[in-house]
């Protein structure tokens, strides 16, 4: 009776019908769409302070950027020190080949992952650069003693005559060229303290006419390995900073590094009077992940892998244990920013591994290898990441008392087969990913093994 | 009366300008899957194009009425193909765009009689250039298959996929009144590609075709003997038209319920020759968009080996909707859906079979919107009519020239 039911509505209305399954297919296409995308957990985070809106764009001239910096020091507030950062312009400008074609060698951690030519790495870059940053942040906090009195009492340039003297602008010149800087310039500050007067340095750089601070140290400030802070007298810093106006000397070093034609002269702009530097608030330029679990250790394995080959590194960091490290889960905190550095350059080293640059500890030297360094840059396109294949993932270890898990996942990719480890940890009901290896397979941190075939059948018969 | 006449006339014109170009632009698409090294004129295609839409335009100008259907249709297909090209940059949906509403109301019939001539000659210039060495013609050996010919196309699928759709524009022309020889000789060609190109799901929707070409043969024959005109069963006529709306839902369902984990779904993904699996994996690294987003696809094309990151979207459901979005494979579908129920209408029931049969092979081949391969593309807008095939057995430019003839011959007599 149903049947007939059916059939009868479908000779009375055929193209309603057709056209009302046309809709349902989608719809359901696009219901489809919205529901992956609401899965997707929150791969990024705003805790408070990094939530807070930027009130100026940018700082166009050096003096400001110092002054705010130093406030946000002497606040003890990372974020804002971390927004003062060159972190976006250093990992665009990122000079992955001339490091490599200069030096003549590779090292897993040499230099920055190849972030200015691929996307892919760009996160991976941003998160080492906050470390980077957040690390000299500390050095110079615990150089600092927690002095809450610290007074700005002068701001300026390091050797104005030195700086545009010919040796050191073509040097400026070349490190311009390779960071995809406009200029760059050594200046120091002098603070005042109860236990007397201290100099801090720094360097900074131009972007398309504003600034930022490209590292907490300035050469010409000759302090020692990981030093920031000099005790200083007032005349000795009147000797090292002369009283040279720093917009006078930036435009005078624009020129000066425009007249041999490196850089391209820039039209002499405005700059904007900003009253009270210290009080304003730059837009964040650094991001912290949230976190994502995976219901099994197979699920948050898959996850994981899928996030990379949807290009989305930072997704995937998601499925890491980052949040452990933390104590204070609404502020950025350096714990939580180490963290995720560690396992962004893990997982550079499951891109490096995949993409064949066997794993290697230190450096090696590229006549030895036969290769340049544009070989090296070509084989880490992780352009072809997308097309690999998951082909098993095999459970080597359970640390029940630990609730700790190691898997061996085997990848297709490029003709080649590959394994990596992954330590998975238990948090409530859901898997966390701990650690990209498997001390009980010999797979290091990061480390990804090329396999042969028929050793991957033995692997697969062991099981 | 004469003005009415004379806009008949122009309008005839502008149908078979139309139709040259359409000729140009499919050869120039079909050639693209050819092994022939082409260096074509600068600004060809583009100015191709504009030719077209120049015609288009002229064409519609010269219109006395049209169906609002087809306006809405046009207009909607115009805009969502478009609004996809903007976001995607695939430049071919702009062409084929043109093309499906070019032909509107333009007889299907002079439309797949175009095609078949075409593409026919071209695939038989191609075979002979390959066969006597003067293009490449690929001849594959891969593991565990028989040797594969591609005949000068870049893949032995893509020439198997050739000839389903000749096939099929042959079928359209030649309907019920099919010989049981032609019939035969379908067959023969499945068998062909099954031993030359080793394309089993092709082989399997030709020799498909021959059989539902022989039972609609069998079914007409038997309803004329007894003096009445075939009729099919409602219901199945109208599951006909769903046809290409089903297989979608089927096809997508299918590869957004596949698992590695189903032992079912493992055996039909063997079956359908690891389309599920790679499906899948489109869906699940690249996502549905609306309008559809750059994907590239690593395919076995103009290759001797296969490529060590073999990643291509097979079925044209799922090529459609992840490559050229969610909105243009709605749009395509309902273009399908609104050509059979006219097919339906007509009673052309050749029709709704070839394009239930276009929509099988979708489900394993990913050219459903592909210029020089699906003809039924072109009959979503055209007139489906059969007395427009009745009285227009003439070519109209004949029928024009005898038309004159004769008034030249009265006016000489007089």
């Amino acid at each position: 009776m149903k049947k007939f039911g059916i059939c009868e509505l479908v000779k009375k209305y055929p193209i309603l019908i057709g056209f009302l399954l046309v809709v349902v297919l989608v719809g359901g296409l696009i219901v489809q769409k919205y529901w992956t995308q609401r899965q997707n957990t929150q791969s990024i985070i705003f805790p408070d302070n990094l939530a807070r809106q930027g009130t100026i764009e940018q700082f166009q001239n050096p003096e400001d950027l110092i002054e705010y910096t130093i406030t946000a020091l002497k606040n003890q507030d990372l974020d804002l020190v971390l927004r003062a950062c060159a972190i976006d312009e250093k990992l665009l400008g990122n000079p992955f080949y001339a490091t490599l074609d200069k030096e003549q060698k590779f090292g897993y951690d040499m230099v920055l992952p190849p972030s200015a030519d691929y996307e892919e790495y760009r996160p991976l870059s941003s998160m080492m650069l906050t470390k980077y940053y957040t690390e000299q942040y500390i050095k110079i906090q615990g150089q600092l003693k927690n002095q809450k009195d610290i007074k700005l009492k002068k701001v300026g340039i390091l050797y104005s005559n030195t700086q545009l003297s010919s040796e050191t602008l073509s040097e400026i010149i070349e490190f311009c060229s390779d960071w995809g800087a406009g200029a760059s310039i050594q200046m120091a500050a002098l603070l005042g303290t109860a236990q007397g007067d201290y100099m801090i340095s720094f360097t900074v750089t131009n972007y398309y006419g504003y600034w930022k601070i490209f590292d907490f140290r300035a050469e010409m400030a000759e302090m020692k390995t990981g030093q920031f802070l000099k005790k200083i007298s007032l005349e000795e810093y009147d000797t090292a900073v002369d009283s040279t106006d720093i917009l006078s000397f930036t435009r005078e070093m624009k020129d000066a590094m425009s007249d041999s034609e490196v850089v391209e002269k820039e039209t002499q702009e405005l700059i904007e009077d900003i009253e009270h530097p210290e009080k304003e608030v730059l837009p964040a330029n650094y991001f912290i992940v949230g976190s994502s679990y995976g219901k099994t250790q197979e699920d948050a394995i898959e996850k994981f892998i899928l996030a990379l080959q949807r290009k989305n590194p930072v997704e995937a960091l998601s499925y890491c244990n980052v949040d452990n490290a933390t104590k204070q889960p609404n502020m950025v905190t350096s714990e939580r920013i180490n963290a995720q550095a560690d396992y962004a350059k893990q997982i550079s080293y499951l891109y490096y591994g995949l993409l064949g640059e066997a794993y290697f500890s230190g450096e090696r030297t590229l006549k030895r290898s036969g290769e340049t360094a544009m070989d090296i840059l070509d084989r880490l396109n992780p352009q072809f990441i997308p097309y690999m294949n998951i082909n098993m993932l095999l459970k080597v270890t359970d640390d029940k008392a630990r609730e700790e898990e190691q898997y061996v996942a085997f990848y297709t990719f490029n003709g080649n087969c590959y394994i990596s480890g992954y330590t998975l940890v238990k948090l409530d009901k859901n898997w966390q990913i701990l650690s990209l290896s498997a001390s009980e397979s010999n797979l290091a941190v990061g480390e990804v093994k090329k396999i042969s075939w028929e050793t991957y059948h033995k692997w697969i018969d062991k099981d | 009366m004469i003005q009415n006449m004379n806009r008949n006339l122009v309008k005839e014109y502008l149908d078979n300008i139309y139709l040259v170009v359409f000729s140009i632009m499919i050869g120039y698409y079909f050639l693209g899957t050819t092994t022939f090294e082409i260096i074509w004129p600068q600004y060809f295609y583009v100015n191709l194009r504009t030719f077209l839409l120049v015609i288009i335009v002229a064409k519609i100008a010269a219109e006395n009425n049209v169906d609002y259907v087809d306006i809405l249709l046009g207009a909607m297909a115009g805009i969502v193909f478009l609004v996809a090209l903007k976001h995607n940059d695939y430049e071919v949906l702009s062409n084929i765009v043109l093309l499906i509403v070019g032909c509107r109301g333009i007889s299907f019939r002079k439309v797949a009689k175009t095609y078949l001539i075409i593409c026919g000659v071209l695939l038989f210039i191609t075979m002979v250039f390959a066969l006597t060495g003067r293009i490449e013609n690929f001849v594959l050996n891969q593991n565990g298959r028989r040797t594969r010919i591609a005949f000068g196309i870049i893949y032995p699928t893509d020439f198997s996929a050739h000839v389903f759709y000749l096939i099929l524009a042959y079928c359209y022309l030649r309907k019920e009144k099919i010989k049981y020889l032609e019939i035969g000789i379908i067959t023969v060609l499945g068998i062909f590609v099954y031993v030359f190109c080793d394309a089993r799901l092709n082989t399997i929707c030709i020799c498909v075709t021959a059989v539902i070409m022989g039972y609609n043969k069998i079914r007409h024959d038997r309803a004329l003997k007894k003096g009445r005109d075939y009729s099919m069963n409602s219901v199945f006529s109208i599951l006909l038209c769903l046809s290409t709306t089903i297989a979608s839902m089927a096809m997508i369902g299918l590869t957004l319920l596949y698992s590695q984990n189903h032992k079912l779904m493992l055996i039909l993904d063997k079956v359908l020759n690891n389309r599920l699996r790679l499906g899948k994996k489109g869906i699940d690294v690249y996502g549905f968009s609306i309008f559809g987003q750059q994907i590239h696809l690593i395919g076995n094309g103009n290759k001797w080996t296969t490529p060590v990151n073999y990643f291509f979207l097979d079925s044209s459901y799922l090529f459609v909707s992840l490559l050229y979005g969610i909105l243009v494979l709605g749009v395509i579908l309902l273009l399908f859906l609104i050509m059979s129920f006219r097919a339906r209408k007509e009673k052309d029931w050749t029709l709704l079979w070839l394009i239930a049969l276009m929509s099988l092979q979708c489900i394993v081949e990913h050219h459903i919107m592909d210029i020089s391969y699906n003809v039924l593309l072109w009959g979503t807008l055209a007139c489906l009519k059969k007395d427009v095939q009745v009285n227009q057995r003439t070519h109209p430019t004949l029928g024009i020239v005898k038309s004159k003839l004769n008034l030249w011959k009265q006016g000489w007599q007089k």
